[in-house]
């Protein structure tokens, strides 16, 4: 029993072990991406859940198994409005540094609140998911002791180490969960039936998803159909390979997953762009943290920063009492293919970090390295 | 690094919530998962089968119109508009619920599985809802009707080659 045991821990530690190696990173680079994130989330992603108060009692209709279970219906407006204004000031105290992993926390769990009252029309939309991963974890990251109008304080709760490979984990997790019933379904070496084209037809011909490549998918030969098949499932299950396998082999794997949702932009109309948040966390930023380090010495670009900001809130604190302020001049066909342009540009951005990356050597703190090799020698010598 | 307890726990996390949805078909929220999206269609054929449900309500001549969905539904997003039609507006008794509940007593028990079945004032509420809709879209409020259609589209060239109603169903508003 204890030989068990010891393997085991042995395991765990040299799990653990080359997945940080696969993914460790410096603090100051997890401090420019929350930077990034933030700056992203304010201008194209701010949930509003004000509008939920204005529906019917009776379309009250939440997931079972979730918090919004325990409530008999929709709540008040007066609860809506308090969300919503809990939402945004948190992510601008992200953004800005205000106790970051404070506001963090404070942000995930009003919007995971949020959104579970959203899917309370009896869908759970997937597509939020890998964000909400990623903020978890990277609430104790350290990611607020830099780069921070009010930094955190380092305590022992802070890892970056830790954080960037339970996120990876997570993700490999996630992915595996959609990979193996397709495997299951779609490994079936039979051109008579496609997986991808059942995507595709049912959102060609009833969501009107017909822009970019959509409608020559339909010429696409039995073969080629097929291998879109069996490379989704591989790219569903073979990130923990990837993983485990050297910082290359992961990076390979979130080069193959932006180039896979960019291929779905094109091909399926269907936009995940927000995911791209929890692949490019694992670039290394120090050059943009060298970068932000220059700016933030110009008072110029501090009255900037701040009014554009402080424009953000207005709007979208604005919108949070009218929503009809935000309303686009286009047309929600016009709407739907800016969306994909947008989504298109975000992949390739991100397609191009990735890649120069793939070479970078791990930057990593060296204080947070050295307690991971010694942990793992001690887990090796029992 | 991690322990190897916390990597138990981290499992345990993970993987109930997957057994849970294998098993009961309830997904709970939060939890680690993506669709998986694995149905197939037939690669040769050249024609797809899409099923739906339209909306429609009368005009002030007495004739059958189509409902713009996205005004009537609005402000609810369109993904969920499938969801709210089968359970026709709250208005009909979650029989779902009551399957579940039958194969799954405990969930009754412990008060995790609600037969949420809408109140009078709720009933009256959403018809209210439903009716001033109605009127802003010139539409008569005292009725409406959810048709579900099947249609078979030719894929070459996306024509309509048949269509046939599988459900009709007559809601009152008044």
């Amino acid at each position: 029993m204890k030989k068990l045991y010891t393997w085991t821990n042995t395991l765990n530690s040299l799990f653990w072990a080359r997945v940080v190696d696969s993914t460790n990173l410096d603090v100051r680079s997890l401090s420019a991406f929350r930077i990034l994130l933030g700056t992203f989330l304010l201008a194209t992603y701010i949930p509003g859940f004000s509008w939920i108060a204005e529906v019917p009692q009776a379309l009250f209709n939440p997931p079972v198994l979730s918090i919004a279970n325990l409530f008999n219906k929709f709540p008040d407006i007066s609860f809506f409005f308090a969300l919503d204004c809990l939402v945004l000031l948190s992510l601008v105290g992200l953004t800005l540094g205000i106790k970051a992993r404070l506001s963090t926390l404070l942000f995930l769990i009003s919007w995971t609140i949020g959104l579970n009252f959203k899917f309370s029309f009896g869908k759970i939309d997937h597509s939020l998911l890998l964000l909400s991963a990623l903020l978890f974890c990277m609430a104790f990251s350290g990611w607020g002791r830099k780069l921070a109008i009010l930094p955190d304080n380092k305590t022992k709760f802070d890892s970056t180490s830790k954080s960037l490979s339970l996120l990876s984990v997570l993700l490999c997790f996630a992915m595996f969960t959609a990979g193996i019933i397709k495997a299951m379904n779609w490994i079936d070496f039979d051109l008579d039936a496609n997986g991808f084209l059942s995507w595709h037809r049912s959102g060609y011909f009833q969501n009107g998803r017909q822009h970019l490549l959509a409608p020559y998918v339909n010429y696409f030969p039995a073969i080629v159909v097929e291998f879109f098949d069996y490379a989704a499932v591989g790219f569903e299950l073979s990130p923990l390979l990837f993983l485990l396998h050297s910082r290359k082999g992961w990076r390979l794997w979130l080069l193959t997953a932006c180039t896979f949702h960019m291929a779905n932009t094109l091909m399926l109309n269907i936009l995940f762009v927000l995911n791209f948040l929890a692949y490019i966390v694992f670039v290394d930023f120090t050059w943009l943290y060298d970068k932000f380090q220059q700016l933030k010495n110009s008072l110029y670009v501090k009255y900037c920063a701040f009014a554009a900001i402080a424009l953000i809130v207005l709007f979208r604190g604005l919108h949070i009492f009218n929503y009809d302020i935000l309303l686009s001049p286009l047309t929600h066909n016009e709407t739907w293919l800016a969306k994909q342009w947008l989504d298109l540009a975000i992949w390739g951005v991100s397609i191009l970090l990735i890649v120069k990356s793939l070479n970078q050597k791990n930057t990593s703190d060296h204080e947070d390295v050295r307690e991971i090799e010694k942990k793992s020698a001690v887990g090796a010598t029992l | 690094m991690f322990s190897l307890r916390f990597t138990i726990i981290l499992l345990a996390i993970l993987i109930v919530p997957c057994l849970i949805r294998l098993k009961y078909d309830l997904e709970p929220y939060p939890a680690v998962m993506l669709p998986s999206g694995a149905r197939k269609v037939q690669v040769g054929s050249d024609k797809f089968e899409v099923s739906y449900s339209a909306i429609y309500a009368m005009k002030k001549d007495g004739n059958w119109n189509n409902v713009d969905v996205k005004s009537l539904f609005d402000p609810i997003p369109s993904h969920y508009h499938k969801y709210i039609l089968s359970n026709e507006f709250g208005l009909r008794e979650s029989q779902e619920t009551s399957k579940l509940g039958k194969t799954h007593p405990i969930l009754v028990k412990l008060n995790i599985l609600k037969n949420r079945v809408a109140t009078e004032q709720d009933k009256n509420e959403v018809k209210q809802w439903l009716r001033n809709k109605l009127r802003e879209q010139n539409f008569s409020d005292d009725k409406l009707k959810i048709i579900k259609k099947e249609e078979i589209i030719s894929i070459p060239d996306g024509e309509n080659l048949s269509a046939k109603i599988t459900d009709e169903k007559v809601i009152y508003l008044d």
